[in-house]
């Protein structure tokens, strides 16, 4: 069974027979859209949610021809999927407070997450940012949950105009910004302590928006974790097609840029020229990473 | 059951179908979804000498019954999969045969070298047509001289069968096979991928950080055809024959062509059964046929 919830984007309903494995939130299949040839390769997609525990929806945006062969398919019809893959979202047992943020279509694995976050007792700040009202979605099914989403369109035709980075900010500012510390926190700044104490941003979305949100949590030195989407060919770690570039190790971290005395404390040659290229595998190391992980300009 | 048997060199396989290098990663990612001792052969990833990292993404881009990669040849060097990946693998009842590579003569002899003294490897595949490195790979494989000279250094450091895998990006590709079987190649298998690009009309980049990437996949399987047949009729040496398999129909064609083994590819990725399959398709069909034999197939095409 599957509908249309806004222009372009679908919820798809998969009975699941009981000898699949039931996926946890940030967990994703591989699912072949079309017959033979066409297309050839599997589709990724995120769990969205389980419904009593034998159904399973996918929520997507219709973007290309995979996608749009998927979107006709009817009840009864019978789809072939590989899965669960793929590490999900971790949750800490000692969370108190778990700031959601999603950009369009970036609130599919966010919402099975959100619901077990509520089952956990673990209060839920949800941000929903979009181009346009109708790449604002799960609302209602939100508010059912007991969470008011902040909402922001870019074009101001729903919530608050602009982006969802800016509530995002906004929010933090105004709840946890007398914790910030006085002087501005350089890149490789990112103990366990956080300084948003006990809480945790999780985000999928576009991967501007999401570099955005990694900077605003590495301000508040907020742990937050991401949910990174790439091409992909098997999603089994075979293929080593969804390469995603890692920040480089480094022996000796560079000093930050207002660190006093030396030379700037920068080796540019060693910045410029790294030794080591690590590219982690979106499929099997992720779709979940730690957003410090990351290297955003890669 | 039809005997599937057939032999590479000193090596007998069980069955003909392997599954092509780059496609099955190191065995283990694919071993939840297919019986891995139901194969004739896994063949690795290529394995280096060092570690490599690999190229910038975006790495693949679909094409219409293909795909375009450009990976860069990323894998753990050959010392952590001795340690970490072979051990695995040895574990199942199917040949293991490590594809290897180098951006020179002295890498391919160091890892080969490596291999030959492990015990648990059954042959060495050595790729000389990745076409998506700037040194090495397809440098060796679409230059005669340098083809001559690796095989050559290779034969004199490797006891273990060695296979050649041949790029499709040459004029004449009948010209490298019989280099190969010059140098005392024990078989070579073809085709590597096809160069290839796509372009994203709307941002005007290249669908690939690396511009250019390899075509695999169904796309390619009438080329690879061709060029399987036109080798097998000119080397004495077994031909495994890839290049968009993804049924036993396909694989069959291919042993018609004159292919001694095959190998799925691109079908791994969407259908990790697709080996499992074709073992099973060709018992089928042999049965079907009154063969009792598939070595009685191989070349079998009335032309």
């Amino acid at each position: 069974m599957q509908k249309e919830v806004s222009p372009a984007y679908f919820l798809i309903s998969i009975y699941l027979p009981p000898d699949v494995k039931k996926p946890g939130p940030g967990e994703f299949f591989m699912v072949k859209v079309g017959r033979d040839n066409y297309p050839l390769l599997r589709r990724p997609l995120s769990l969205h949610r389980m419904i009593s525990g034998d159904t399973l929806q996918f929520l997507y945006r219709v973007k290309g021809k995979g996608t749009g062969l998927l979107s006709k398919k009817m009840e009864g019809d019978k789809l072939d999927i590989l899965g669960p893959l793929g590490k999900g979202f971790l949750i800490p047992s000692d969370m108190k407070e778990a700031i959601l943020v999603a950009g369009g279509i970036g609130i599919a694995p966010l919402f099975s997450l959100a619901e077990e976050l509520k089952n956990k007792e673990i209060s839920v700040k949800f941000f929903i940012g979009g181009k346009s009202k109708k790449d604002i979605l799960c609302e209602d099914e939100l508010r059912s949950l007991g969470i008011q989403p902040f909402i922001s369109a870019e074009d101001g035709s729903r919530g608050r105009r602009g982006l969802v980075t800016e509530l995002l900010e906004d929010y933090l500012k105004t709840v946890h910004g007398s914790r910030l510390p006085g002087r501005q926190i350089g890149f490789t700044v990112h103990g366990e302590q956080s300084v948003v104490n006990g809480s945790r941003i999780y985000a999928c979305g576009p991967k501007p928006m999401l570099k955005k949100v990694s900077e605003i949590a590495g301000t508040y030195s907020c742990k937050c974790h991401v949910s990174l989407e790439e091409r992909m060919a098997c999603g089994v770690g075979a293929c080593l097609g969804c390469a995603v570039k890692i920040r480089v190790q480094r022996s000796n971290p560079p000093s930050p840029p207002f660190a006093k005395g030396g030379k700037g404390g920068i080796n540019k040659s060693k910045i410029q020229n790294p030794k080591s290229e690590i590219y982690k595998m979106v499929c099997k190391d992720g779709p979940v990473f730690n957003a410090e992980e990351i290297d955003w300009d890669g | 059951m039809a005997d599937l048997r057939v032999n590479i060199g000193s090596m007998e396989l069980k069955n003909p179908v392997m599954v092509a290098s780059g496609t099955f990663g190191y065995g283990e990612e694919y071993s939840p979804y297919i019986d891995l001792n139901s194969l004739g052969a896994v063949v690795t990833k290529g394995i280096s000498f060092h570690p490599i990292d690999g190229n910038p993404p975006p790495r693949i881009w679909e094409t219409p019954s293909g795909l375009l990669n450009s990976i860069g040849l990323q894998n753990v060097g050959v010392k952590k999969f001795i340690k970490e990946k072979l051990p695995y693998l040895k574990g199942f009842d199917t040949r293991v045969i490590v594809n290897i590579f180098g951006t020179t003569i002295s890498e391919y002899v160091k890892v080969a070298v490596r291999l030959s003294e492990t015990p648990g490897i059954d042959a060495i595949e050595v790729n000389i047509s990745c076409p998506n490195v700037k040194k090495g790979g397809m440098v060796f494989g679409t230059d005669s001289k340098s083809t001559k000279k690796v095989v050559s250094a290779l034969k004199k450091v490797c006891s273990l069968p060695l296979l050649v895998k041949l790029s499709p990006n040459v004029t004449d590709i009948t010209e490298f096979a019989m280099i190969a079987e010059g140098e005392g190649a024990d078989a070579v298998s073809l085709i590597n991928t096809i160069l290839g690009m796509a372009i994203d009309i709307e941002t005007r980049k290249p669908r690939l950080a690396n511009i250019t990437g390899g075509l695999s996949g169904p796309a390619i399987r009438p080329v690879a055809l061709r060029m399987v047949w036109q080798v097998a009729k000119t080397v004495k040496i077994p031909v495994i024959g890839m290049g968009g398999i993804s049924s036993a129909e396909d694989a069959i064609e291919f042993i018609l062509a004159g292919a001694t083994a095959i190998a799925t590819g691109t079908a791994n990725f969407y259908n990790p059964k697709t080996a499992y399959e074709i073992v099973n398709g060709l018992d089928g069909y042999l049965n079907e046929k009154g063969i009792n034999d598939i070595k009685g197939l191989i070349g079998g095409m009335n032309a």
